[in-house]
């Protein structure tokens, strides 16, 4: 199953609000997700398979990891919008080969 | 039979925390979620509350010992502003209270979206959470108890939950550009002060966005890291000044700074545990809010949290932040002159509510608007909590207050409203009213102006 991590400063509101809505664009793309939210200080605790979050977070986690690593990061420009989700996403896997689409 | 019914309203549903699950799995069944999943979400629910709760257990013993050198030190109270230690405060003795009041806000924000033109949906967790509180506390202590506290809280932060978004979003669709979403954040009165600010200062001020901001100042975008940044000054000084010998008395022979400072990182492990609490315990309320609010008003605009404007202007959020800190000081150090409560700058406003209020200087006035408004932003935020600060003394509460200014005007309104002090209450509704519709009058012409041009 796909581990799916949605980040924001406070892990409250906006990363929350990212999740919800990635959780309708999984379901949409029939791909099996654990979506859970947290904050940037707790992200890279946990192993996650994708990671959606802003850009000034994704900055942070980005800033010292490998290429490899921080491709799994997926910067998204508005939190709540189902299309850009979806793009990114669904490229992002098809980078990674990764079945399910 | 008796005895049964009295289990049942006394030790089971007078425990918030159990109440609050069942509420979770109203939500989850209403949602028709499977066995499984209603068991887990119910669970982590009640866990959520538990959790909240020991992390609340952490800050108020850091926070006493602040509150002690703090008095001894400087010969004065100082008063924390941090919505979220007050709000696990209150949940303590009024958390089913608070449960319900949060109930009857969903129901009075989907009501009112429903039947109005005035579609906002508001789907922040923690901000109704805290305006359920300021409700539940207010009220409680005027005297109200059951459902007349209950619906007095509820009803008037369900209207809250639509007012406040709708305010706002004249100048949200500047920000964004669209009407997908509104701005459902409980700091909203600031925002608008900051942005008739910016007004009457940035005719002319070019954007924020053009600066380039050096990178070291982005760790600050890690919430408890920049808390951490501030809460060690905001215990090492006090403790300067207390001395070594009156500390001695807490510390156990440890150093009297080293003993500070590990209170001051005790602190932001508290705020630590008490958030993690919290986004558990709303992980299943918020969903199943969201997805009965959707189906009853199709056309709902969401209300979500400030870091949604974040990207839109990502320097005015550093610049804002930065201003309403400097705000925040010289309120901390002005406003005990004139006799009112000092209000250490609370960190976590001033990042989320000072970010978005630079985002919205910055849309109406550029960097004059960021700047100069952020300033008076963070004396208008300290300048709140201060005049709230001897309510709630009286009320019990001491060293810390609450920081959204949308929550500490409904605590001042229901407040003065409760004591018949009509003409605050009267006086503040209309200063609202001005400020919202100073800073929208215009504005909305600007949109227009704007369509054209993209036309």
């Amino acid at each position: 199953m796909l581990k799916v991590l949605c980040v924001c400063g406070c892990g409250l509101g906006s990363s929350f609000a990212i999740e919800m809505t990635a959780k309708s664009v999984f379901k949409k793309l029939g791909i099996q997700a654990d979506v859970d939210h947290t904050t940037v200080s707790e992200a890279n605790a946990f192993k996650s398979d994708i990671i959606l979050t802003q850009k000034v977070f994704a900055d942070i986690l980005t800033s010292d990891a490998t290429e490899e690593e921080s491709k799994r990061v997926i910067s998204l420009s508005k939190l709540t919008d189902k299309d850009e989700i979806e793009t990114k996403v669904v490229a992002f896997l098809k980078d990674q080969n990764i079945k399910g689409i | 039979m008796n005895e049964i019914i009295n289990f049942i309203v006394k030790d089971l549903l007078g425990q918030a925390s159990i109440l609050i699950a069942f509420i979770a799995m109203l939500g989850l069944i209403l949602q028709k979620k499977s066995t499984g999943k209603v068991a887990e979400g119910t669970f982590k629910t009640l866990l959520g509350f538990l959790i909240m709760i020991a992390g609340i257990n952490i800050i108020v013993g850091t926070l006493t010992y602040l509150n002690d050198i703090f008095t001894h030190g400087f010969g004065m109270k100082g008063y924390i502003t941090d919505v979220a230690a007050i709000a696990g405060l209150a949940n303590k003795e009024l958390g089913s209270e608070v449960a319900l009041t949060l109930m009857v806000i969903f129901a009075v924000n989907i009501i009112i979206a429903r039947l109005t033109p005035w579609k906002y949906i508001f789907l922040t967790g923690q901000a109704l959470l805290w305006m359920s509180t300021i409700g539940a506390v207010i009220g409680y202590k005027a005297g109200l108890t059951g459902a007349p506290l209950i619906l007095t809280g509820g009803i008037f932060g369900g209207c809250m939950a639509v007012v406040m978004p709708a305010i706002a979003q004249p100048v949200v669709r500047r920000i964004t550009g669209s009407n997908d979403v509104a701005l459902g954040h409980f700091c909203t009165i600031g925002y608008l002060v900051q942005a008739a600010v910016a007004k009457v200062v940035g005719k002319g001020s070019k954007s924020t966005e053009d600066l380039t901001l050096p990178d070291n100042l982005k760790f600050l975008q890690d919430t408890y890291l920049s808390m951490a940044v501030v809460m060690v000054p905001m215990y090492l000084i006090p403790a300067f000044a207390a001395g070594p010998e009156y500390i001695a008395k807490f510390s156990n022979g440890m150093n009297y700074l080293m003993y500070s400072f590990m209170q001051s990182m005790q602190f932001v492990a508290g705020a630590f545990v008490l958030y993690s609490g919290v986004r558990l315990l709303l992980n299943e309320l918020v969903p199943a809010f969201r997805g009965i609010a959707m189906r009853l008003v199709p056309d709902a605009i969401p209300a979500l949290d400030c870091p949604v404007l974040f990207p839109y202007a990502p320097n005015a959020v550093i610049v804002g932040f930065l201003a309403t800190t400097v705000g925040s000081i010289i309120g901390m150090i002005v406003l005990p002159m004139f006799g009112l409560a000092m209000i250490l700058p609370g960190l976590l406003t001033n990042f989320f509510a000072g970010g978005t209020a630079g985002v919205f200087g910055n849309a109406i006035g550029g960097r004059r608007g960021a700047v100069i408004g952020g300033i008076v932003h963070g004396l208008f935020i300290t300048f709140l909590p201060a005049i709230l600060v001897p309510m709630l003394e009286s009320y019990g509460f001491t060293g810390v207050t609450f920081s959204d200014s949308d929550v500490i005007s409904t605590g001042l309104v229901l407040g003065h409203a409760f004591q018949h002090n009509w003409v605050f209450v009267g006086t503040f509704i209309v200063f609202v009213t001005f400020i919202a519709w100073f800073v929208n009058s215009k504005t909305a012409k600007h949109i227009e102006d704007k369509v054209h041009e993209s036309a």
